[in-house]
């Protein structure tokens, strides 16, 4: 049995678009994926189009203004799908929802996955904008991300669940990117999260506004907190990588 | 925010500290905030993410050897924590300060420096 077989991506609605753009946010860094797309989500008023599920998650569901729904989402508006988790992804699921999700995409003629994260600052305290880095193993659209604001990686590492999202992209010659906002590590930061969706409307025509997301920046701090203590968790159970030392 | 330091030379099993808190404060949901820590050769800084709190509510109480944090939030619960340092601290030089719904508290360590004498 294919280890894939046992993440299930469920279609609630038939996902019929050409060449979409595919936005993921899993929990991570600050959160700022998490935050990003839920806001977007909401915001944009998505429809919901799909779930996963897999027995390897753990066992959770969510409840939103009344409905029971599934943790690991997946809405749609127009071209742009987006992939929402509000459960960690531990190392092992992680491994093989990129795989499946990829695979995914592939099938779907995606023409490029943008994945929200965060990089922890020491100083973020002090920062009322945090900027926002990405990598892509495109060319064009590097350009783009420049073009749209944001600061290229030179050197450096992703690592964690996009990694393997960047990693089987090449392999299945998807375009893949990855957007890094400055962040609190271990704090909620939707801050970091408004950060980034500027950059996304610039680079995808979509029109989030994020006055919300700043004005209740608190209140969101207290519902993601114990996300963020899960999240947390997870990210210590993570085999550590060792970094070179150039990029500590 | 109100900061309380108290030098207690002799722990009769916090029995002191257990007391003062049930006396200052109500039956509360009590949560602990989400914390770092960040440890120097001279002090342990600690950031305690403590959101829909008013810094005047803020009430930070140090001992030679624990830290106690309490903020009653707009939310209905409030936070609290208890921090047991591993090392001594000059209780009345513990520095805290509230920025964007973040605490911060710099604990200075007690060092103390001897000259050993060789016979």
């Amino acid at each position: 049995m294919d280890p894939s077989d046992d993440i299930i991506i469920i279609e609630t609605k038939k996902i019929d678009v050409d060449n979409p753009i595919v936005l993921e946010g899993v929990p991570d860094m600050g959160l700022v994926g998490s935050i990003a797309v839920s806001h977007m989500v909401q915001e944009q008023n998505f429809d919901v189009v799909g779930y996963i599920k897999s027995d390897l998650f753990p066992p959770v569901m969510v409840v939103h203004e009344r409905k029971v729904l599934n943790p690991v989402r997946i809405f749609q508006k127009g071209n742009i799908i987006a992939i929402l988790s509000e459960i960690p992804i531990d190392p092992k699921p992680g491994y093989i929802l990129s795989k499946r999700l990829t695979e995914w995409y592939k099938e779907k003629g995606v023409k490029l996955i943008i994945s929200i994260s965060g990089t922890p600052l020491q100083e973020r305290i002090d920062i009322d904008e945090p900027e926002v880095f990405g990598t892509s193993n495109n060319e064009e659209i590097l350009k783009k991300m420049e073009d749209s604001g944001v600061k290229i990686l030179e050197e450096g590492f992703v690592s964690g669940f996009y990694a393997l999202i960047l990693k089987n992209s090449i392999e299945l010659n998807l375009n893949s990117s990855v957007l890094l906002a400055q962040c609190y590590s271990s704090y909620p930061d939707p801050g970091a999260a408004a950060s980034i969706l500027k950059i996304l409307n610039k680079m995808t025509g979509l029109d989030v506004d994020v006055k919300q997301l700043i004005e209740q920046a608190e209140d969101l701090k207290v519902n993601y907190r114990a996300l963020m203590e899960q999240t947390n968790a997870s990210i210590q159970r993570e085999t550590k990588v060792d970094v070179p030392t150039m990029y500590r | 925010m109100i900061r309380r330091y108290y030098i207690i030379t002799r722990d009769a099993n916090h029995s002191f500290k257990e007391n003062y808190w049930h006396i200052n404060y109500c039956s509360c949901n009590n949560v602990e905030p989400l914390t770092e820590f960040n440890e120097t050769k001279e002090s342990l800084i600690a950031t305690l993410d403590m959101p829909c709190v008013e810094k005047e509510k803020i009430e930070v109480t140090s001992e030679e050897k624990f830290i106690r944090v309490f903020a009653p939030t707009t939310k209905g619960f409030c936070f609290k924590r208890d921090i047991n340092l591993p090392f001594s601290t000059y209780p009345e030089k513990v520095h805290a300060t509230f920025k964007k719904g973040i605490l911060v508290i710099e604990i200075p360590k007690k060092i103390k420096h001897f000259k050993v004498e060789i016979k």
